[in-house]
């Protein structure tokens, strides 16, 4: 089977959005887009899942709908909700005008009263327009519930909006990424409609790369120190593993104070770019500073 | 060599207890089909893996078992199946109840070897492979343990009641009255009623908050060596406790004991004892994350740790901060003599955490007799002391 798109080109399409895939990643978007089939992200925070998804949108020129997940998110959050307000001053202007039980259902839920939660603007795309980008983030983070909602939609790429019985259909099937952190186990119905890409932690070579596609102008010795001291911090029992994303802040940092190397002593202030939480903090701290940041 | 035919992967992956469904199985051979003609064992490898795994443990499984077809190994079940309890009474399914052991077939050459095409890296980072070139796929084989345990009798029944009481008692308090609140879906009706108080001049939209979400219970099992004297009945609570209307999440730290999913002992020494303190970091970096004021964790372990005891403070501080409840139940708690000498239990202790004797259904039930008489979990009042 010859893909569409080759993942070289895939990977090349990516790097021109700054973001640095490897040939697993490269792989796994050219199926997702051959295939038809939203793509699974699973993984430590903090290592491109999310920013993947955006690279694509920038670099095919796609709108990017995002849904963040959060416990209790329903359908009114993320597919469509009513225009409330606008529904009962239409009212209160037709009761004024001796008009309101010539209302029709049609004139309370037309589009002007309709308000587009990210899916279903994915859904509404524009056929001429490059395929949209449907990003759900988080999504161990929703309930149970609305995972089975997403089944529903992700299988069928159309939903139905009872008040109008109509269904509406992808007139574009939308480029789809879930994003998960494994805080809960996802469904294996859901599993089952996605394909699958596990983002790990980038090797050295790999990182040195990313930081490089982001901060063309860093030197060399620091980004190669700098990627040393986050495999090493990565080593340690931390609470909140670093990332990538921590990894570019911490080179920003050093950036930022004008430094070409990281010491020991600059190492404690700086820390904070890449820890997160107290314990984690002092558990540094209280360990072997000149061993982290190396020769 | 000669390459199988693609359209037999599926089947055999089925036969060393990968789960593979037809649309998937579908999927797999139009993703192979031109290979390997045209197409780089490497690249097609790496397709396989995009459309057949699930989850990080099949998504490493994946390679290993597509090189074991490759070369042509023959797949043999596991000797021991003792401990895979399929804790929903389905033990079919997921890439941990891969049963079966493959066993590289008598003269293959290409075991972990370079130039491989497909799964070869894989086989050779791979903790199953050995020098012998056998390729060990099942998760669930089981180390020799012995079965002396407390318990000689399950009592199903009193573990299902226990299970139920449990249910009621760690409920979060629930009321059907609608709550206002400043975000959530609106309300048409009381904001109909509000509009008409008003004369509809300012219009306020009322809104209510979202559903509480369902009360969040936690059981983290301690699977390492030294706690092998009760597994069937470790594994007969954890199935009651897994199901309605407890719905409690079953770990073992930070792996998932849902149904087909009961992990190895990868890591336990022999010997017992394992290091609860960096599996604990490890279960809070990952589904920890979702623990709130209202979750109720149950440690389930001897505290035997073997570990770094810092790891396990830190560890153990970071859980009470976050979760609502934090109980430890030891399976010996109960013996004649017990002091809680080990270092994970005094740790425990330090923090805060109430240490209960569980070892059968009666003691199950008096510890719930324990939450009942607290208030269960959101009356707890948290004694941390730290570090103290």
């Amino acid at each position: 089977m010859a893909l569409a798109l080759d993942p070289g080109t895939v990977a090349g399409r990516l790097g021109a959005a700054g973001y640095v895939a490897d040939a697993d990643v490269a792989t796994a978007v050219a199926l997702a887009l051959e295939l038809g089939r939203p793509l699974l992200l699973e993984g430590p925070a903090g290592v491109g899942k999310t920013s993947l998804a955006q690279a694509w949108a920038k670099t095919t020129g796609a709108t990017l709908h995002r849904l963040s997940c959060y416990e209790g998110l329903g359908r009114e959050e993320a597919l469509y909700d009513w225009d409330y307000g606008r529904q009962i001053l239409a009212i209160r202007l037709a009761e004024g005008r001796g008009a309101a039980g010539h209302l029709a259902t049609e004139d309370l839920y037309g589009d002007e009263y309709l308000l587009e939660r990210p899916l279903l603007r994915a859904l509404r795309g524009s056929p001429e327009a490059p395929p949209p980008v449907l990003l759900i983030d988080e999504v161990d983070r929703a309930d149970g519930a609305f995972e089975a909602f997403l089944l529903e939609t992700l299988a069928d790429w159309g939903v139905t909006i009872p008040e109008r019985g109509e269904t509406v259909r992808a007139r574009v099937t939308p480029v789809a990424f879930l994003t998960s952190n494994r805080t809960r186990e996802l469904s294996d119905a859901l599993r089952r409609r996605c394909l699958y890409l596990y983002v790990d932690f980038p090797a050295p070579d790999l990182e040195e790369a990313i930081v490089r596609a982001n901060l063309p102008g860093i030197g060399t010795a620091l980004v190669r120190q700098a990627v040393a001291v986050m495999g090493r911090l990565r080593a340690l029992p931390l609470l909140r593993v670093p990332g990538t994303a921590e990894t570019l802040d911490l080179c920003r940092a050093l950036l930022a104070l004008g430094l070409d190397r990281l010491t020991p002593e600059r190492a404690r202030s700086v820390l904070g770019t890449v820890l997160k939480s107290d314990e984690d903090m002092r558990l540094v701290l209280e360990g072997d500073l000149a061993a982290l940041v190396g020769p | 060599m000669s390459v199988p035919d693609p359209r037999t992967l599926p089947a055999y992956l089925r036969a060393a207890g990968l789960e593979v469904s037809p649309a998937e199985s579908v999927l797999a051979v139009r993703a192979l089909a031109a290979w390997p003609g045209s197409l780089d064992p490497d690249e097609a490898m790496r397709r396989l893996r995009t459309v057949l795994a699930r989850d990080p443990a099949s998504w490493r499984l994946v390679p290993e078992l597509v090189a074991a077809w490759r070369r042509g190994a023959e797949i043999v079940r596991a000797a021991d199946e003792a401990w895979q309890p399929g804790l929903g009474g389905d033990d079919g399914g997921g890439a941990e109840a891969a049963a079966g052991a493959l066993a590289a077939a008598p003269g293959g050459d290409e075991a972990g070897g370079e130039g491989d095409g497909l799964g070869s890296d894989a086989v050779q980072e791979g903790d199953e492979a050995d020098a012998s070139g056998q390729v060990q796929a099942a998760r669930g084989a089981r180390s020799g343990a012995s079965a002396r345990g407390r318990v000689r009798a399950i009592d199903a029944s009193g573990l299902a009641a226990a299970a139920r009481r449990y249910a009621q008692a760690s409920r979060p308090p629930r009321s059907r009255r609608r709550v206002r609140a400043r975000r959530g879906a609106v309300d048409p009706g009381a904001t109909w009623h509000a509009s008409r108080q008003t004369r509809g001049e300012p219009l306020r939209l009322v809104r209510q908050a979202p559903p509480r979400p369902p009360a969040h219970r936690v059981l983290l099992v301690d699977t390492s060596a030294s706690m092998h004297e009760g597994e069937r009945w470790l594994t007969e609570l954890a199935r009651a406790l897994a199901r309605p209307p407890a719905r409690v999440e079953v770990r073992a730290f930070d792996q998932d004991l849902r149904p087909g999913r009961w992990p190895g002992r990868a890591g336990a020494p022999a010997q017992g004892g394992t290091r609860i303190g960096p599996s604990l970091v490890a279960y809070l970096r990952g589904p920890g994350r979702r623990l709130r004021r209202g979750s109720h964790v149950m440690i389930l372990s001897d505290g035997w740790e073997t570990g770094d005891i810092r790891v396990l403070e830190r560890a153990l501080a970071a859980l009470v901060g976050r979760a609502g409840r934090v109980d430890w139940l030891s399976p010996l708690a109960g013996t004649r003599g017990f002091q809680p000498t080990c270092r994970g239990l005094v740790t425990a202790l330090r923090y805060g955490i109430g240490v209960y004797d569980v070892h059968d259904a009666a003691s199950f039930g008096r510890y719930v007799g324990r939450l009942e008489a607290t208030g269960g979990v959101a009356n707890h009042a948290k004694g941390v002391r730290r570090g103290g």
